[in-house]
C-alpha cells in the first residue's frame, strides 16, 4: 500500500520530520516501509517555457533548433519532435534537471550544435505514455510557471508492506497511519477525522435497508442530489495518482480518496439505475448471473452477498460495484453506501472470483463499525467542496446485524507484567510512561494500583486487540524495542538431552561421504504417475495432494529421484555415488529412509554390503542378516535384480534393501549402464541397540594357519561352507576364517568355482605342533569331501 | 720384505681408487687378503725371518692389513651410496600430476543445518524433529491461526487426501514439544516443510526452516534479543547488529521480524538488502498464551520465546548461491563444490 507524506501531513504535523526519518519510524514501531521514494521532485523544476524560434539544424534533416524563453533568459535546444512550432508553450527542463528514471538534464552536443536543457514529451515527464511529440501546453500559461503549479507538488511516497499490516485494519489509509505518527511522535492531532453527523437539506426520499444475510454486519445509505460528473480538481488528482491509482471523475475519485484516507471502502450508485427505495443485502442465488464494473459477466452462489434492489442485484458486497449502476457522466442524484461486511465471506468470494479489489482487501481484515460513518462524513464533506451545489437528500438509512463482532469490554492487565514480559525495569519504563503511551494510541486507562483497566478505541477492537499481551506489544512497540537492554535468560547447568538421530545420522553422512565418495542429494517428496507405474504399490496406501498436479503423489519409495539424479548425472559423469536421507510417505504415517545409489566401477551387490558393514561397525549395530528378497518388501521386488539382491534384517525387523537395481527399472528411467542401490529403514536402524565395545586379549603366542581349497558347483552360498569349517574345527582353538582366493575357469570344471579359505588357530597357552595342524586340516579335507565337495588336488 | 709390503700398499693404492664396482673391490680382497693372496703369501714368508723381524714386520703386516680391510669396507659403503644416489637419480614423480579428493560431499543444506545444530546444541537447546505429514491441528490450530485465515487456503498448503497436509512451517514441532515437556526447556526443530507455490530462483515449494522455542518462568524480550544477538552473531563468527521490528504471527505475541545488517554492503544499501541495509531473517516473539495452553502450560506461571528463519537463505547467502532450485536439483555439477 502506497501512503503519501504529503496526505499524512494534513493530519498531523510532519514539518520537523524528515520524509525518510517518518519511513523509518513507521518500520520499526508500526509496520514495514518497503520502499520510499520521492514523485514529482522534478515537477519544481521543469517550468513553461514559450518557444521563440524553430531554425533547422546544420546537420540534420529531422533534428530542429528551437529557442526558449523560460520567464527570465532565452536558450536553444536540439529537438528532435516533429511537432515543435513557435509560440508554443512547453514543457521546459533546464540543465541540471532531474527527471523520471534518475535522469539529469546536462549540456550536451548534439551533431555539433549546443543543446542547453530539454524540451519534454509526456512520458518523459512521468505524466503519461505520449512519446510521439513534445507535450504542448495550454497558450494562456505564462512562461516561468513550474510544473507543480500544473501538476502537484514534490512527495515522497513509502510502499508498506501489505502482510505487515494484515492484523492492522486500522492501518489501511492514510488516517490510520497518521494515527501512528501521533503516539510515536508525540504530537496532537492538526486535522482528525471525526463523524458530526449529517445535516440532511431537503430530503425527498427516504431508503429502507434490509439485511437478510449473515454476511452483512452494518449498512448505511445516503442520497446525495445535484451532483455535476465532470473531472476532479488537480489536487484532487495529483493525491490519487501520486499513490498509483488513476483519476477517473469525480465521484469515483472522492470514493477512492475517502476509502485511501479512512480506510474505509465507500461506493456510489446512480440513485435513477435503483428501483424503488429499498435497499437489500442478500446471499446470492445459485448461478446468478451478474455484470461487474469491469464489463465481465460473474456467476454468484450463496457464499456470496449481493447489495440489490427490489429487483436486481447492483452490486457485489465488498467486491466490486456493478456496470448497471456505475456513476456516469450524466449521473445527477447518487446512492451512497458506507457499510460493513464479514471478512472472511468478502475473502472467499473474492478469491473464488479472482477478484480482489483495493475494496475487498479491505473488508478482509475486519474493519469496524465506527469508521463506516466517519467514511460518510468525510465523502459528505468532500463531495460538497468539489461539488458546491451537491446536497444530502435523504436521512441517512441505517442497518445493523452486527451482534458479537469484535472485542468487547477492557483489558485488565498489570504494569509489572508488562515490565516483566518487556524485560525493562521500573525506572526505565514507569507507569506514567505507559499509560502515556497507551494513551496517545487512544487507548482509554484507568489506573488501580499497578492494574491498568484499559479499555479499547473502535479501531482495534474489531480484530487485533483482546488479551494482555496485545497491550504489551503496544507499549513496547513505541516505547522501541531497540531501547531495550539485551540481557541473557538465567540458565540452569543441567545437560540438554542427546538426540541420537541427530547423532547416528551424523555418523552415517560422515561414513558414506569420506568412505564411500558419495554425494548427498536432496529430493522432492513429490513423484508422477510415471514413477506409481514403474515401481507399483498399494493404491490405498499411497498418499495423494488434493488438488491435481504434475507430480501429485508423496513418495512411499526413494528409489524414483535416485534413478533421475543418476540419469541426469550421467550426462557429466560416469563413476559416482549418490546419497539421500529423506522420508517415504504411506496412508497413515510416515518413514524416514536413507538411499544410496552407486554406478560405475563399484556398482556391484558387495559394495551394498560393504556400506551396510561399515555402517554397522560404525553404528555398532547387532549383526545384520541376508536373505533373498520376499514379499516385495519395500518394493524390492520390483526395484532390484532378482538375483543380486538382498533384504536386511536385524533382530527382529527387516529394515531395508540392498542389490542391483532392476536392469528394466533401469531401462524405463532411461539409464543403460548397472547401479547398485540400497534403501533402509533409518528409525529402525537407528533404534537397534548399541553393542558395548569390550577388548579381547591379545594372544600370548602367535597364532598359526593353514590354507583349504575347495571346489563347489556355481551358486553354492559361501555361508554353507563356512558352516562346515565352523563345525569341523575345534572352536577352542579357532580365531577367524578368511576367504583368501576365489577363481572360475581353466583349469576348475565349467560350472564351479575354486575358494580358498585360511583357517586361523590359536593354542591360547601354548604354540600348537605341527601335528596338531596338520590333523585339523585332514579333519576338515574330510568334511568337505563329506558335504561333497572337492578339495582342490584331490 | 719391506719394499715388497710397500709395493703391496702401492699397487692396493692405485686398485682401489681405481675400482667402480663391487665385483672388482670383490677381486681385489681376493687377490690380496684371500687364501692365495699376496698379503697373505707374505704372511707365509714370515716364517723364514728372524724373530725379531718377525715380530716387527708382523706387526707392520696387521697394520697394513687392518688398513687395507678399512678401506675396501669403505670404498664399498661409498660405492653402496653412489648406486643409491643414481637409483634416486632416475626415481622421478610428476608433482603436477593431478590428483581428486578421494571423498564425496555433504549437501550444503545439511553444512548449515548442521552447524546450527552445532550451535544451538552448544547453548543448551535440545533438537526435536517432527512428521512432514501433519494434521491440521499441529500446523494451524494449536498455533492460534483461525479457520479462516488465508495460511490455510490450497493456494498456499499442499493438503493430501488422506486428510493430513504437509507441514507449512517447523512450528508445529512447537505443539509436539511442549506436549511431553515441562519448562523450563529450551528446543530447536530443523526440518523440512512445504508451501504450496510456483517455484523459481528465489520461491520452492519445498525447503527447511530452523524453529526454536525457551520457556521458562520471567522470560521476556529482553532475553529474546540477546539470545538471538547471540546466534546471529555465531552464525557470522562474528558481533552483526540485529534490530527488531514489529511484525504479526498469530503464535506469538507481541510479534517481531529480526533483522541483521546485511553483510554485503555493511549497511549502506544493495540489491541484496534492497537498498534498506538490512536484511530480514526471522521471524520471533512472545509465545502467545493460547499456544502455551494448547501445549499444556500454564501461561499465568510461564513465559517463552519462539522464533522460526528459512535455512536455504542462510545456505545462499553463506556461498553465494543465486537460484534456489539447486538445493533439490540433485546435480553433481553443484553438489561437489561443496
Amino acid at each position: 500500500m502506497k501512503i503519501s507524506y504529503n496526505w499524512l501531513n494534513d493530519h498531523i504535523d510532519l514539518k520537523d520530520t524528515a520524509p525518510e526519518d517518518v519511513a523509518q519510524l513507521l518500520t520499526m514501531k508500526s509496520a514495514e516501509v518497503e520502499k520510499s521514494e520521492w514523485v514529482n521532485a522534478h515537477f519544481e523544476k521543469v517550468v513553461v517555457a514559450e518557444v521563440k524560434k524553430v531554425e533547422p539544424h546544420p546537420d540534420s534533416d529531422k533534428l530542429r533548433l528551437a529557442t526558449v524563453f523560460d520567464g527570465k533568459s532565452e536558450s536553444r535546444v536540439v529537438c528532435g519532435a516533429p511537432n515543435v512550432a513557435e509560440g508554443q508553450k512547453v514543457a521546459y527542463a533546464g540543465t541540471g534537471t532531474v527527471l523520471p528514471g534518475n535522469f539529469e538534464i546536462k549540456p550536451v552536443k548534439i551533431r555539433g550544435v549546443e543543446s542547453c536543457g530539454m524540451i519534454c514529451a509526456e512520458d518523459e515527464l512521468g505524466i503519461g505514455e505520449d512519446h510521439e511529440g513534445i507535450m504542448v501546453l495550454d497558450s494562456t500559461l505564462e512562461p516561468g510557471i513550474p510544473l507543480s503549479e500544473l501538476f502537484g507538488g514534490k512527495d515522497f511516497v513509502l510502499e508498506i508492506e501489505n502482510k505487515t499490516i494484515n492484523h492492522r485494519p486500522d492501518l489501511w489509509g492514510h488516517f490510520g497511519i497518521a494515527r501512528e505518527l501521533k503516539a510515536i511522535l508525540k504530537k496532537p492531532w492538526k486535522n482528525e477525522l471525526k463523524y458530526r453527523g449529517l445535516n440532511p437539506g431537503k430530503t425527498d426520499e427516504s431508503f429502507e435497508i434490509e439485511i437478510s444475510t449473515k454476511k452483512c454486519l452494518h449498512y448505511l445509505g445516503l442520497k446525495i442530489g445535484n451532483i455535476k460528473v465532470a473531472e476532479s480538481p488537480k489536487w484532487l488528482k495529483t493525491r490519487l495518482q501520486n499513490v498509483g491509482l488513476r483519476p477517473i471523475n469525480n465521484v469515483v475519485d472522492i470514493s477512492n480518496f475517502v476509502m485511501l484516507e479512512t480506510g474505509h471502502p465507500v461506493h456510489a450508485f446512480d440513485r435513477s439505475e435503483i428501483s424503488g427505495t429499498k435497499i437489500i443485502i442478500r446471499d446470492g442465488d445459485e448461478n446468478e448471473k451478474f455484470i461487474t464494473l469491469d464489463e465481465i459477466e460473474r456467476v454468484l452462489n450463496q457464499d456470496d452477498a449481493v447489495i440489490a434492489d427490489e429487483k436486481k442485484a447492483l452490486a457485489i458486497a465488498g467486491v466490486m460495484g456493478g456496470l448497471n449502476s456505475g456513476v456516469k457522466d450524466s449521473t445527477t442524484e447518487i446512492f451512497l453506501e458506507s457499510a460493513l461486511f464479514s471478512p472472511t465471506d468478502i475473502r472467499k468470494t473474492a478469491n473464488r472470483l479472482d477478484l480482489r479489489t483495493d475494496s475487498s482487501s479491505r473488508f478482509e481484515k475486519s474493519l469496524w463499525i465506527e469508521n463506516s460513518y466517519i467514511a460518510v462524513q468525510r465523502f459528505v464533506d468532500l463531495i460538497q467542496e468539489v461539488i458546491p451545489s451537491a446536497e444530502i437528500r435523504s436521512e441517512l438509512a441505517v442497518a445493523d446485524n452486527s451482534e458479537g463482532y469484535g472485542f468487547k469490554g477492557n483489558i485488565e492487565i498489570s504494569t509489572e507484567k508488562i515490565r516483566s514480559v518487556l524485560g525493562v525495569e521500573e525506572k526505565k519504563l514507569g507507569n506514567l510512561e505507559i499509560i502515556e503511551i497507551l494513551s496517545s494510541l487512544d487507548f482509554k486507562v484507568t489506573e488501580n494500583g499497578d492494574i491498568l483497566s484499559v479499555e479499547i478505541p473502535d479501531h482495534r477492537r474489531s480484530k487485533d486487540v483482546s488479551i494482555g499481551e496485545d497491550i504489551i506489544e503496544e507499549v513496547g512497540r513505541i516505547y522501541g524495542y531497540g531501547n531495550i537492554e539485551p540481557l541473557s535468560p538465567l540458565f540452569n547447568m543441567d545437560r540438554a538431552p542427546i538426540n541420537s538421530e541427530v547423532v547416528k545420522k551424523e555418523k552415517v553422512r560422515e561414513l558414506l561421504v569420506k568412505s564411500f565418495c558419495s554425494h548427498e542429494v536432496m529430493n522432492y517428496a513429490f513423484v508422477k504417475m510415471e514413477d506409481v507405474e514403474r515401481v507399483p504399490f498399494d493404491s490405498n496406501r499411497i498418499v495423494q495432494t488434493v488438488d491435481e498436479r504434475e507430480a501429485p503423489f508423496l513418495r512411499y519409495t526413494m528409489v524414483p529421484g535416485m534413478l533421475k539424479n543418476l540419469f541426469e548425472n550421467l550426462k557429466n559423469y560416469k563413476d559416482f555415488s549418490l546419497f539421500e536421507f529423506g522420508r517415504v510417505y504411506f496412508d497413515d504415517t510416515e518413514r524416514k529412509r536413507l538411499a544410496v545409489i552407486i554406478t560405475g566401477k563399484n556398482a556391484r551387490f558387495l559394495k551394498t554390503k560393504e556400506i551396510l558393514a561399515s555402517i554397522s561397525k560404525e553404528l555398532r549395530t547387532p549383526p545384520f542378516r541376508f536373505s533373498r528378497i520376499k514379499d516385495d518388501f519395500m518394493s524390492g521386488g520390483t526395484i532390484l535384480h532378482p538375483g543380486r539382491s538382498a533384504v536386511v534384517s536385524a533382530i527382529k525387523d527387516d529394515i531395508g534393501i540392498i542389490g542391483e537395481i532392476h536392469p528394466q527399472l533401469l531401462k524405463q528411467y532411461g539409464i543403460n549402464v548397472p547401479a547398485a542401490y540400497m534403501e533402509i529403514d533409518i528409525e529402525l536402524l537407528f533404534d537397534l541397540p548399541e553393542r558395548a565395545l569390550k577388548f579381547t586379549q591379545l594372544f600370548k603366542f602367535p597364532s598359526t594357519f593353514f590354507d583349504v581349497t575347495v571346489i563347489v558347483p556355481d551358486k553354492t552360498p559361501s555361508e554353507d561352507l563356512f558352516k562346515i569349517i565352523k563345525r569341523s574345527v575345534d572352536a577352542k582353538l579357532m580365531v577367524e576364517t578368511q576367504i583368501v582366493d576365489h577363481f572360475k575357469g581353466a583349469p576348475i570344471p565349467e560350472g564351479h568355482l575354486s575358494i580358498s579359505f585360511r583357517i586361523v588357530l590359536n593354542g591360547k597357552e601354548r604354540t600348537l605342533t605341527a601335528n596338531e595342524m596338520r590333523s585339523a586340516q585332514q579333519k576338515l579335507f574330510e568334511d568337505f569331501r563329506k558335504a561333497g565337495y572337492k578339495i582342490s588336488g584331490d | 720384505m719391506r719394499e715388497k709390503l710397500e709395493l703391496l700398499t702401492k699397487e692396493f693404492d692405485e686398485m682401489i681408487n681405481a675400482a667402480l664396482k663391487k665385483e672388482e673391490i670383490e677381486n681385489i680382497r681376493i687377490n690380496i687378503l684371500g687364501k692365495k693372496g699376496t698379503l697373505t703369501s707374505l704372511m707365509k714368508d714370515m716364517r723364514d725371518l728372524s724373530v725379531d723381524m718377525k715380530k716387527e714386520v708382523g706387526q707392520l703386516i696387521n697394520e697394513i692389513k687392518k688398513d687395507i680391510e678399512k678401506r675396501i669396507s669403505e670404498k664399498i659403503e661409498f660405492i653402496k651410496n653412489e648406486e643409491i644416489n643414481l637409483k634416486l637419480q632416475n626415481e622421478w614423480e610428476d608433482i603436477s600430476w593431478p590428483a581428486e579428493p578421494v571423498q564425496g560431499t555433504i549437501h550444503p543444506v545439511s553444512i548449515v543445518r548442521k552447524e546450527l545444530e552445532e550451535l544451538f546444541s552448544s547453548m543448551g537447546f535440545e533438537i526435536l524433529d517432527g512428521p512432514e505429514m501433519e494434521n491440521e491441528y499441529n500446523n494451524f490450530n494449536a498455533l492460534n491461526i483461525p479457520d479462516d485465515h488465508p495460511a490455510r487456503d490450497t493456494q498456499d498448503t499442499f493438503w493430501l487426501r488422506n486428510g493430513m497436509l504437509l507441514r507449512t512451517h517447523t512450528s508445529p514441532v512447537q505443539i509436539r514439544g511442549m506436549a511431553g515437556r515441562k519448562p523450563p526447556f529450551k528446543f530447536i526443530a530443523p526440518g523440512k516443510t512445504y508451501r504450496n507455490e510456483a517455484t523459481d530462483a528465489c520461491h520452492e515449494h519445498t525447503f527447511h526452516q530452523i524453529e526454536g522455542m525457551v520457556v521458562d518462568k520471567g522470560i521476556s524480550i529482553a532475553n529474546l534479543i540477546y539470545t538471538l544477538k547471540v546466534i546471529v552473531s555465531n552464525i557470522f563468527g562474528k558481533e552483526v547488529e540485529v534490530r527488531l521490528r514489529p511484525s504479526y504471527f498469530p503464535f506469538v505475541e507481541p510479534g517481531f521480524e529480526l533483522d541483521f545488517r546485511c553483510q554485503i554492503c555493511g549497511g549502506t544499501g544493495c540489491p541484496v538488502c534492497k537498498q534498506t541495509g538490512w536484511i530480514e531473517y526471522l521471524g520471533c516473539g512472545m509465545i502467545h498464551p493460547e499456544v502455551l495452553k494448547n501445549g499444556g502450560i500454564d501461561s499465568r506461571e510461564f513465559q517463552g520465546f519462539a522464533f522460526g528463519g528459512g535455512v536455504e537463505r542462510l545456505v545462499m547467502m553463506k556461498y553465494g548461491i543465486n537460484d534456489i532450485r539447486h538445493f533439490h536439483g540433485g546435480d553433481l555439477r553443484f553438489l561437489k563444490q561443496f
